[in-house]
């Protein structure tokens, strides 16, 4: 027990020394996790208060948004979650299956791209703003620093949804994810399994890991919502 | 003499509830208090509860069994309207007596500071009759009283005046009965117990074009007072009773009574009231004073050429608006800024606040944002600020997506939304809420964050609160949704992947090519490429009425592309048509 306990404390040492600021990461700063499986992609067991996470994808229709709803829906659970929807085309109804809570949820939908952004970065930095979501095409180094800092002083969860070309830029997030849809491949269930997905999530970079190591998750509608099917709870890294 | 009105607004909380609930006229309205230790009991009632008659309360029993003449004159109104409810009855009788209607009555609260506070703002729109003006001094007040004296060469007599007076109420929907008399005890007891004439207004020694006040003197008073009850004197309900115990039914048997032993046997109020209907003693009219604006001005000789110089004076006249504000303990939810050039028309600027707000650095904050998007005109000299909204800030708890009110969590949110609503526009900033509609971009309703308007932001949040309960798991019932195969299908359990999380507005035209004449794409073109289609759901028909403007008519595929991309596409029959609409993200 003695030993387990100097392990801990060395590695919470590690963590503070880690990170930018002075806070460090105690399980109180950390967000659950909604996608097991996930974890293993992860160096905590789960989202950092007051960070950014890339969600990238290749055109739409690929769930990455959905997905990344899903595992992050635990950073808005009491209290607000604002989606900065530019294009105007966010299907707030649809949005419901994936935890969103409609009553306290607020849209922003900016008609310009500067204005997105600077939407983006004052609700980071609002403090009683679990989450915020945007899609971000472009971002400079210098402005993902800014969004960086603003979720630091904020204690929110940043969700970045980034086209699959962003992967070669500069990144001040904690984590970035590509997320490849997976076609259904047994016929059989293809027929009868109208609610279940499946994606390869490639982790390609994290603030305190390499990248390269991903996993595949899938999601089914059960009763009760939404669930990680069954048999790939166990899953291996793919990679 | 002193003229007065009494403008009396029979059922004041059902008229008020219904003059801000519009869709409530044609439903029966049941008010309850809790206020008592004996549970929830019914405080106002309103007509459509038609039935058995039982009496509103003891005493109109009373009355109307020994003097039926001295009911209160028939008003065609709700409170002698024959009924089945009963003013006191336990809440949960009344729900009994009231289920199985075929209109489901609507219950609420009796909120009487909501009342007075409304007879209040009514009271200030007879400004122009008066400038003196005011509400009853009662626990439950349901009368404006106006100060008239001399102002009724204004308006041509004092019959017309009152007939203007009534008729600008009952034009704005109100039922109302008004009289005019030299005391507020004796208008007070005319408007109430007086016969009705037939504009409404109630005088009996009015005649028509005689400015002079003399042929109503005190004789006069007597004359019109003594016929009616004594309930007419604004007395408390057991000197009331007593008084009809004892068998004295009409003010004119008071009168006759020794008036030095009125106060032994009744107590001191009744002399007061019988005095002050009949002149003798003095009584005071409350008047309402109108909201002095809040507004701060500067003028300059020397233009301004520079925003930043702008921003300085507009901080300097937000400080000395806050230090007006400040004593009142309130705070501003609406600024009017106007910033007057040389040449050019003035700019106006609205600052909008989601709660009240007295930090001068916030408004300063948000007036900024404004002004960085403005087209200033040349040279300013005249700079012009006006909380144009003021509320309290103590009072006002406003639940504000779940957040406590008042903590810091709160004010920081309230003062994101703020920022963000006017830099980027109110309905840039919007609550998403789900509407009961089969048609997909018609499904969704989007509230702006920020509504100013207390009676609008009281409907839409209503209806905000309505939709809300509507959409918790449940995309509602569509208007018509069949298979294609001919069987009814209600989509009741919004599941995940029913609808598309990106829904593209307007749907965007592609080329596809399908299995067969009803059957799903198979390959289609979007974006400048091909897609293969490897799985499909549907078809589900979407179809709305022809009662619509531009009704529709589509079936629904969701299909997975060789790429694994989840699409939501449709066929649409009237324009033979394929179209993509969603995308799965």
């Amino acid at each position: 027990m003695v030993a387990s306990h100097i392990i801990a404390d060395l590695s919470q040492r590690i963590r503070t020394m880690e990170r930018t600021g002075q806070r460090c990461a105690t399980k109180s700063d950390l967000t659950a996790n909604g996608l097991p499986g996930l974890e293993r992609l992860l160096c905590e067991a789960g989202w950092p208060r007051g960070g950014l996470v890339e969600w990238l994808a290749e055109g739409r229709g690929t769930g990455s948004m959905g997905l990344a709803l899903w595992a992050s829906r635990a950073a808005w659970h009491d209290s607000l979650l604002v989606m900065i929807d530019s294009q105007r085309e966010l299907y707030a109804p649809a949005a419901i299956p994936f935890a969103v809570d409609l009553s306290k949820t607020v849209f922003i939908r900016p008609e310009r791209p500067p204005d997105a952004l600077w939407s983006l970065e004052q609700a980071l930095r609002t403090r009683g703003v679990g989450a915020v979501v945007c899609d971000v095409e472009q971002l400079s180094p210098q402005a993902c620093r800014r969004l960086q800092l603003a979720a630091e002083t904020g204690g929110g969860l940043g969700i970045l949804l980034r086209p699959a070309k962003a992967r070669g830029q500069p990144s001040f997030a904690e984590y970035r994810f590509l997320v490849q849809p997976l076609p259904q491949p047994d016929a059989r269930l293809a027929a009868v399994a109208g609610a279940s997905r499946r994606w390869r999530v490639e982790l390609l970079r994290g603030r305190k890991r390499f990248g390269g190591d991903s996993v595949i998750v899938e999601l089914s509608d059960g009763p009760n919502g939404l669930s990680l099917a069954a048999q790939l709870a166990s899953a291996t890294p793919a990679a | 003499m002193a003229r007065m009105v009494c403008l009396w607004l029979p059922n004041w909380p059902l008229q008020r509830l219904r003059h801000e609930r519009p869709e409530l006229k044609t439903r029966p309205v049941v008010l309850f208090s809790n206020t008592g230790n004996r549970g929830p009991r019914v405080v106002a009632w309103s007509a459509a509860i038609k039935g058995s008659c039982v009496q509103n309360s003891k005493l109109a029993e009373v009355v109307s069994q020994v003097v039926p003449a001295l009911c209160p004159p028939i008003l065609n109104f709700e409170r002698t309207t024959p009924h089945v409810l009963a003013i006191g009855m336990p809440l949960a009788e009344a729900e009994a007596l009231l289920a199985g209607r075929d209109v489901p009555a609507h219950i609420e609260q009796h909120d009487p500071a909501a009342d007075v506070a409304g007879l209040r703002e009514l009271a200030h729109t007879c400004n122009v009759f008066s400038p003196l003006f005011g509400i009853e001094e009662a626990s439950s007040p349901e009368c404006v009283l106006l100060d008239v004296t001399g102002c009724e060469h204004l308006f041509g007599g004092e019959q017309n005046l009152v007939a203007a007076l009534v008729n600008d109420f009952q034009q704005r929907g109100f039922q109302v009965r008004a009289a005019l008399s030299p005391t507020i005890g004796a208008a007070w007891a005319t408007a109430h117990y007086g016969s009705p004439t037939p504009c409404g207004s109630v005088d009996p020694r009015m005649r028509p074009n005689q400015p002079n006040h003399k042929g109503l003197g005190d004789a006069n008073l007597e004359e019109m007072l003594a016929p009616l009850p004594v309930t007419a004197l604004r007395l408390p309900r057991k000197i009331v009773e007593t008084l009809h115990e004892l068998g004295l039914h009409r003010i004119s048997q008071l009168r006759a009574l020794p008036r030095e032993s009125l106060p032994s046997r009744f107590g001191p109020e009744l002399l007061k009231r019988l005095d002050q209907a009949f002149g003798d003693a003095p009584e005071l009219l409350v008047a309402e004073r109108p909201a002095e604006p809040i507004a701060v001005t500067w003028v300059t000789d020397e233009p301004l050429t520079d925003r930043e110089s702008l921003r300085f004076v507009c901080r300097e006249l937000l400080d000395e608006l806050m230090n007006q504000l400040k004593p009142r303990r309130e705070g501003v939810r609406q600024l009017f800024c106007q910033v007057k050039g040389t040449a050019a028309r003035p700019v106006e600027l609205l600052v909008s606040l989601v709660s009240p707000c007295d930090i001068a650095k916030h408004l300063l904050e948000l007036l900024g944002l404004q002004i960085d998007r403005a087209d200033l005109p040349e040279g300013i000299s005249f700079v012009r600020l006006e909380a144009t909204r003021i509320e309290s800030l103590a009072t006002r708890q406003r639940d504000l997506f779940g957040l406590e009110a008042n903590t810091d969590t709160h004010r920081e949110v309230s003062s994101l939304l703020d920022r963000l609503s006017n830099r980027l526009g109110a309905t840039a900033v919007v609550r998403a809420a789900t509407v009961p509609d089969a048609q997909p971009e018609l499904s969704v309703a989007h509230v702006p964050c920020n509504l100013i308007d207390s009676q609008a932001s009281g409907a839409a949040s209503a209806q905000w609160h309505s939709l809300c309960r509507q959409s918790s798991r449940h995309i509602p019932c569509a208007v018509a949704t069949s298979q294609a195969d001919g069987t009814w299908n209600v989509p009741a359990t919004f599941r995940w992947q029913a609808r598309p999380l990106r829904l593209f507005a307007p749907p965007q035209r592609i080329e596809a090519t399908t299995a067969g004449p009803e059957g799903a794409p198979m390959h289609f073109r979007w974006e400048r490429r091909e897609h293969r289609v490897i799985r499909s759901w549907g078809p589900e028909r979407i179809e709305t009425g022809w009662w619509r403007d531009q009704s529709i008519c589509r079936d629904y595929f969701r299909v997975e592309t060789q790429t694994g991309h989840h699409l939501w596409l449709f066929r649409c029959f009237d324009q033979a048509a394929w179209f993509i609409h969603g995308a799965f993200d």
